[in-house]
């Protein structure tokens, strides 16, 4: 074995050296612009059979080519231009853009990419022009409301991550989170460890035609991130971003003040008048701060030894909430470098990604008890032995309290410290060979890498309320870690080769990808040893493999036809069930390329797309939910049992599903891109249908038929249609000003079309209370209360609801579906201007058709047990939706708490000015920009904000409106 | 030469593959790998395993996950507190009567309180899944136990005679369930040990459930330990008696066919076994200490609760904090729930409420004077009787060891309740009225409470207020009332029956809650009681 390995080394070594000796014509081929590479040239050499074309980063090579010999260089959008052979062996060619052309966009499609041109699927590209401007310190917000039918909700928690759904998603119980693969590497940690100035572009596979290629995980849609590379120019480019904003909160819960909550207790509970205080606190401007933050980047960018395209960046931002206490601090570096060798046939490219984030976690109960609080009390009691807190207790006997009512919201924030370290280290390699003996296939092998480590503490103060265990002051000290790590091994063969009018792509491989996690929590250390209850939960881990192939056909650059096939297999289910096979196939006829449209003045570019793919969805909580196991209570559980004078831990059976399979989504896409007057307006619209079937859902299961009476099950299906529109208008092209709209907006129905006749409740709001449903025919979480009847005035009547059904009772069969939580529209606008040296940004989002359950009136605008405390010492403050209602109990089932919740918002404006050669550097430019981040919202909804993930609004944590200042400082 | 290399290269490339994915293909079989995670066969190793899935089960009555409080719970789809075996027993059996009523307004919580319940409501949904939950439990435990399952593991002849106690133990356990289930629903689903997980059940009436389970009791009583010879918790074949003589007892209304005489013959041998009437103040029956050796001769099956180790928001618990206001510190909690409290009839079975003369009257004096309940929820500021039965305080007057969590007991089988049951026979006319008059007078001395002269004083109306006065609160109150007759119709009103002020007849459906709505849904054979 050995022998053959050395063999094998010296072979390899040998095969490039045998073939650099060969005479060659090689180089590479540039924007004479921008000097970025141009992939995909048509290199021929007159009067010969030879052609080539430029590879991704723009490099040909020719080989027998004779002294004189003509070479012609042509691509669309560039004038062609030709070059006589004499002995050069390496040439830079500079292509002129043609000004009546489009630039060409290249597209991620996974395993590859294709120009935007060529593109079969509904895919969308977002790079640095079409970003969002502003405040953004994560990236997410680089493309909210930028691509249609891609909704992000992003919250307002410092380095909070955002929740992306792509066409409102597949699935029922399964998750509905896109798949998010950074330069070739899936990740599940999020992004919020990313700096969003290292990101490149953004592609967004949006139907299965182009999902499939990533089968079991393409289900939601895939965002394909590229981030920013090294050049090949000599010369070291330096990049410096500075932003800091000021944060304020834009609307507070409308509550009573002091006064007001005087005559509500007088008047409702005249009982209680003693609780009253002297003093006037508002105690959301109490919990409320201005915050800053702070965000600064560095890269360098340049040609390392000369060899070695690197690009380096470190990134620091600091952001300070809006919520006393609450921060988050990330640091990052990231390092690509993409070397190649062997005259280009063996190309690498590293990214190495290094992250630290540190967050202070406030006390977010403080939201909710800011507008419980009494408000007539003082936030400083010298008498209380809460730190000097006021809060309502008794003392029983020495450090023995009963307490009670809403807690001092300032003492919830102020009496814990809650801290997360997180580190995160991921990036990949891949190596990219292109055959000596067989140009026209390379071999790629991509390694990835992400791990997580996480360390946090949760200390709560000896002296607060909170710290209270056993009636006595105790305080609260908790420890955890956590890691995960996620790996990856990819590989696959691409055969490119064009066959006089067919160019044939085929692409196919082998993936593997493993994720593994372990998490630690001590429990309150404060505790005696033996009621602490630390433990390490280790994941099972989830093993995800998969063989794929894809097959582009491109006859007469007019006709293009792609054909994917994926085989997946999931740790998630048993051998017999494990292995899924996802097809897709798209066609796409660039009608712009016949000759009927070739010299049209007023079409310069239409393609119309037509895709078909199944795709699968494996992704659910539960890891083995196959196979039948055991749960040990642990010794110190708290949940074991006494026999005798022994305490026993307790063995339990867990339900489990043995026929788990694959949830399958097919979707059909037919799509127009398109551009009109020489591209001022270009665009793209889809239409779209997708099904999924054999739903993961986590159902109810009737008694004595598992262990469980809920779990996870294919059941029935779920189908969502749709339509989607992107336009982008160049309005203004001049050489001193442009101005640029881009405008998108997307329709989206998704119905539950079977749920084999169960039905089951979502959207807890309180023990046992549910404000949704799925049900058969309905949008997925629909709410479904019972319909609140209204006195003539249009007061609703406490506890008084229609009985639907007639049948003399209000049962659970009275109650109706009443709107649902999911838009139905979602838009988004923005406007570039440029003047000189002036720039201008605006953007605006839009959701129409989605409603929110008011949890934050729901939960407490009513007398018993809310206004007037369930402890007859204690009186507790509410929203002034009281005033609407004069309820006496929850009446949380009424579907009056569901509000319209369509909304407008204008997201930011920025205007910045450009110093060219500033500080009388050369080729250097710095950016001054100012703006406001969250301007406005217009909406119906009289809660703090209407854009609520998941349409039930339990008091969030408030998203901020930010006023910036930034530069960017390039030299 | 060179050709053939690379051909053997080829070769090597792809027998590496091959090996690769192979290999890899494996790593999709993923197995448990924490430490509190098993596959079964991993789990059945270990020779304590057999113990354990046993502690299960009889902590099924008693917490409501792998957690306590909570966390890691048995039941989806409720509140997890809500799903607590002993607390939903108990609102079932005594919210609806006399004995008590809730102040909070948790949707659907009042309609227990004044029988307007339907088959959404959350109380009844969450027992009818706990009662189930412990009935496929106990079937697993005996499939999992069978002789050749045993032997397949090579396990020990020691462990293999434990378990056999064991599955006679679990038998009990599953039949006490199903009791619970045709007391309250009447019908039920119904699988034993024979049917196949992830099949559904089939729907059995009382008459074939009550069959199979006095076919059953008196099946394991061989295996079943002598009485007091099994660790304390674990039940004996006494238990197993009791239970049946509760069968028999309440046959008529079961099965409308009178089985006093058979009631009586299990109850003898309950009553002659050697448990005892504990002779401790009445009031330490329900302390913290009540696991306490003087105590333990009463107790032929406890519930059994500890702060530290046995911890739930059901159990001894809830019935403490709910039943307390602002007394908490005299009953060993750190803060009362101000939910429970009885109505002004049960109020009138004592004819003194101070507890002077009948130390089973333990009330807060200041409730006593204000027994009016003017609404059906929110009147624990303003009426009610509040209780003070049971406390966290051990008979030394100490806390118990959380002031949270209680470590009180609950006595699901005593032997007062025996002698109570025999009084009740006796009334019937069936055994002596000596030996009940005995019985009632042993029971009524510990109370420091009169003693009855004469036998004729034994009437099935005395034998009710009297089980009242000894078992108030102590889940036996509604079936109680509907062997005699009086918990549906108009035979005997207290405030809120009927959802009227002061009591209104109910129609007989209310007899059985209703089949939840959920159960019906997800299994087609299960059909809904009449009337609801």
């Amino acid at each position: 074995m050995k022998t053959i390995y050395k063999k094998l080394l010296v072979l390899l070594l040998l095969l490039p050296a045998s073939l650099l000796a060969q005479s060659s014509f090689s180089g590479v081929v540039v924007d004479a612009k921008s000097n970025q590479p141009i992939p995909g040239v048509n290199v021929v050499v007159k009067g010969a059979q030879q052609s080539v074309t430029t590879d991704f980063d723009g490099k040909f090579k020719l080989s027998k080519i004779k002294q004189g010999d003509a070479v012609v260089f042509s691509f669309v959008g560039y004038k062609g231009q030709t070059i006589t052979y004499s002995n050069q062996t390496t040439v830079t060619v500079k292509l002129q853009e043609d000004e009546n052309q489009l630039q060409e966009v290249v597209v991620q499609v996974g395993y590859g990419s294709v120009k935007k041109k060529d593109a079969t699927g509904s895919v969308a590209v977002i790079t640095a022009k079409d970003f969002n401007k502003g405040a953004i310190t994560n990236t997410e917000n680089l493309l909210n409301g930028r691509v249609a039918g891609v909704v992000v909700t992003q919250g307002g928690r410092p380095g909070d991550g955002a929740a992306i759904r792509i066409r409102g998603g597949a699935s029922l119980g399964a998750s509905n989170d896109p798949l998010v693969v950074i330069d070739g590497l899936p990740v599940n940690n999020g992004l919020s460890s990313i700096n969003p100035n290292d990101i490149e572009s953004f592609s967004i596979l949006k139907d299965a035609s182009a999902t499939a290629i990533y089968g079991s995980r393409g289900s939601n849609g895939v965002v394909l991130i590229k981030t920013k590379k090294g050049t090949k120019q000599d010369g070291v480019k330096v990049s410096f971003n500075s932003l800091t904003t000021l944060n304020t909160v834009a609307k507070k819960v409308d509550v009573y003040s002091a006064d007001e909550f005087r005559n509500i207790i007088t008047t409702y509970v005249p009982s209680r008048v003693a609780l009253l205080g002297t003093g006037n606190t508002d105690w959301q401007d109490a919990i409320y701060r201005n915050g800053i933050t702070f965000s600064n980047d560095l890269s360098i960018r340049g040609n390392f030894l000369k060899v070695i395209p690197t690009r380096l960046s470190v990134g620091k931002t600091n952001i300070d909430g809006v919520l006393e206490t609450s921060s988050f601090k990330r640091n990052t570096i990231a390092l690509s470098m993409t070397p190649s060798f062997l005259d280009n046939h063996l190309k690498f490219e590293v990214n190495a990604n290094y992250a630290t984030e540190k967050n202070r976690y406030a006390d977010e109960g403080a939201i909710g008890s800011a507008i419980s609080f009494n408000p007539t009390y003082e936030n400083f009691d010298p008498t209380s032995p809460f730190g000097g807190y006021k809060e309502s207790f008794t003392l029983n006997s020495p450090n023995n309290y009963t307490v009670y009512g809403a807690s001092n919201p300032v003492a919830l924030l102020q009496q814990k410290d809650n801290q997360g370290k997180n580190t995160r280290v991921y990036g990949n390699i891949q190596t990219e060979y292109k055959l000596h003996f067989f140009e026209d296939i390379k071999a790629v092998a991509n390694l990835g890498f992400d791990r997580n480590e996480s360390t946090g503490t949760n200390i709560t103060s000896a002296n607060s309320r909170a710290g209270i265990y056993n009636a006595a002051k105790l305080g609260y000290n908790q420890n955890t870690w956590g890691n995960s790590t996620n790996t990856l091994l990819d590989g696959y063969l691409n055969y490119n080769k064009k066959f006089g009018k067919v160019k044939v792509d085929l692409t196919a491989g082998y993936s593997y990808q493993n994720f593994e996690s372990e998490s630690y929590y001590s429990t309150n250390t404060l505790l005696p040893l033996a009621e602490q209850k630390p433990d390490v939960v280790t994941s099972p881990g989830v093993n995800l493999q998969a063989y794929y192939s894809r097959l582009n056909l491109d006859l007469s650059d007019k006709y293009l036809l792609t054909v994917n096939f994926r085989r997946d297999g999931s740790s998630r289910f048993s051998e017999l069930n494990r292995w899924g096979n996802f097809p897709g196939a798209a066609f796409a006829w660039k009608v712009s390329s016949e000759e009927f449209l070739k010299d049209s003045k007023t079409v310069s570019e239409l393609k119309l797309r037509l895709g078909w793919g199944v795709t699968g969805q494996q992704d659910i909580p539960a890891a083995y939910d196959y196979f039948q196991r055991y749960n040990l209570s642990a010794g110190t559980s708290g949940a074991t049992y006494q026999f005798g004078n022994q305490f026993y831990q307790l063995g339990r059976p867990e339900g489990y599903n043995a026929n788990m399979k694959w949830e399958e989504t097919t979707t059909v896409n037919a799509g127009i891109d398109f551009g009109l007057f020489k591209d001022k307006v270009t665009g793209s619209l889809d239409v779209y249908s997708k099904t999924s079937n054999d739903l993961i859902a986590y159902v109810p299961e009737g008694s004595l038929q598992n262990f469980r009476t809920a779990g996870f099950q294919n059941i029935g299906s779920l189908t969502s249609k749709g339509a989607e529109l992107n336009i982008n208008y160049k309005a203004i092209e001049t050489a001193n000003s442009s101005l640029n709209f881009n405008y998108n907006i997307a329709y989206n129905d998704i119905k539950i079309k079977d749920l084999g006749g169960l039905e089951f409740f979502q959207g807890s709001v309180g023990l046992d209370v549910y404000s949704q449903i799925h049900q058969e025919r309905l949008a997925p979480n629909t709410f479904w209360l019972y319909e609140q009847v209204y006195d003539a005035a249009g007061k609703p009547v406490e506890g008084v609801y229609v009985d639907r059904n007639g049948d003399g009772q209000i049962t659970s069969l009275d109650k109706h579906a009443f709107k649902k939580p999911n838009a139905d529209i979602t838009m988004g606008f923005m406007t570039n201007y440029n003047y000189k040296k002036w720039d201008f940004s605006m953007a605006w989002r839009t959701s129409l058709g989605n409603y929110i359950y008011d949890n934050v009136n729901a939960s407490r605008s009513f007398l018993s047990q809310s206004i007037s405390d369930n402890n007859v010492n204690a009186i507790n403050n509410t929203t002034v939706d009281f005033d609407n209602t004069l309820f006496t109990q929850k009446r949380a089932e009424s579907d009056y708490y569901v509000k319209d919740a369509s909304w407008l918002k204008l997201d930011n404006i920025t205007v910045g000015y450009l110093i060219e050669a500033p500080f009388n550097v050369q080729s250097s430019s710095l950016r001054l920009y100012s703006g406001v981040q969250n301007v406005m919202t217009i909406s119906k909804y009289k809660g703090m904000d209407p854009e609520v993930f998941g349409g039930i609004d339990s008091t969030i944590y408030p998203r901020a409106r930010m006023f910036l200042f930034g530069l960017n400082y390039n030299f | 030469m060179k050709k053939i290399k690379s051909i053997n290269f080829k070769l090597f490339v792809f027998l590496g593959l091959i090996t690769f994915f192979v290999s890899c293909t494996d790593d999709m079989n993923v197995s448990p790998k924490d430490d509190d995670d098993f596959t079964s066969e991993a789990f059945y190793k270990d020779p304590n395993s057999y113990k354990q899935f046993l502690a299960k089960i009889y902590a099924g009555l008693a917490v409501t996950g792998q957690t306590g409080p909570d966390g890691s719970a048995d039941i989806q789809g409720i509140d997890e507190g809500f799903g607590q075996y002993f607390r939903g027993y108990w609102q079932l059996q005594e919210l609806p009567t006399d004995e008590a009523m809730v102040s909070w307004g948790d949707p659907t919580l009042p309609e227990l309180n004044n029988h307007t319940w339907n088959a959404d409501n959350r109380f009844v949904k969450a027992f009818y899944a706990r009662v189930f939950y412990q009935v496929g439990l106990a079937n697993e435990f005996l499939r999992a136990t069978t002789d050749e399952k045993l032997a397949s593991r090579g396990v020990s002849d020691a462990i293999k005679a434990e378990v056999k106690t064991f599955r006679a133990e679990v038998r009990f356990l599953r039949a006490l369930s199903y009791y619970h289930g045709i007391d309250l629903f009447g019908k039920v689903a119904f699988a034993t040990d024979e049917d196949l997980v992830g099949s559904k059940p089939v729907e059995k009436d009382r008459a074939f459930v009550f069959d199979f389970l006095v076919k059953e009791l008196n099946a394991i009583d061989a295996d079943l330990k002598d009485s007091r010879t099994n660790e304390y918790g674990r039940v004996d074949k006494v238990a197993a008696k009791m239970l049946l003589a509760k069968l028999y007892l309440n046959a008529k209304v079961y099965i409308g066919v009178n089985k006093d005489t058979d009631a009586l013959t299990a109850l003898n041998a309950v009553i002659g076994s050697s448990y005892s009437i504990a002779s401790v103040p009445y009031s330490n029956l329900f302390m913290a200490d009540n696991d306490r050796t003087a105590v333990q001769s009463e107790i032929i099956f406890p519930i059994r609760f500890n702060g530290v180790n046995t911890k739930t928001w059901g159990g001894t618990t809830f019935i403490i904090h709910a039943a307390t206001g602002g007394w908490n510190t005299e009953v060993g909690v750190d803060g009362g729930w101000y939910g429970l409290a009885a109505r002004k009839e049960f109020a009138s079975v004592f004819s003194d409420l101070s507890g002077a003369t009948d130390k089973r009257a333990m009330f807060d004096a200041g409730s006593t004077s204000t027994l009016n309940i003017t609404s059906v929820s929110d009147f624990f500021g303003n009426g009610g009787l509040k209780i003070k039965k049971f406390s966290n305080k051990t008979s030394a007057g100490a806390n118990g060891s959380n002031l949270t969590h209680t470590d009180t007991d609950f006595p699901m089988f005593r032997l007062a309740d025996a002698y109570l049951m025999y009084a009740e026979l006796a009334a019937n006319g069936v055994g002596s009225k000596t030996t009940a008059r005995g019985y009632v007078n042993a029971l009524r001395t510990r109370a420091g409470a009169a003693a009855i002269a004469n036998d004729s004083d034994i009437t099935a109306d005395f034998v009710l207020d009297e089980r009242a006065r000894e078992l108030y609160w102590e889940g036996h109150r509604r079936q109680d009332l509907i062997r005699a007759n009086k918990f549906t119709g108009g035979a005997k009103l207290w405030q809120w029956k009927g959802n009227a002020l002061n009591g209104a007849s109910i129609d007989a459906k209310f007899n059985v809650y209703p089949i939840p709505q959920t159960e019906l849904n997800t299994n087609s054979n299960l059909t809904q009681n009449t009337g609801y």
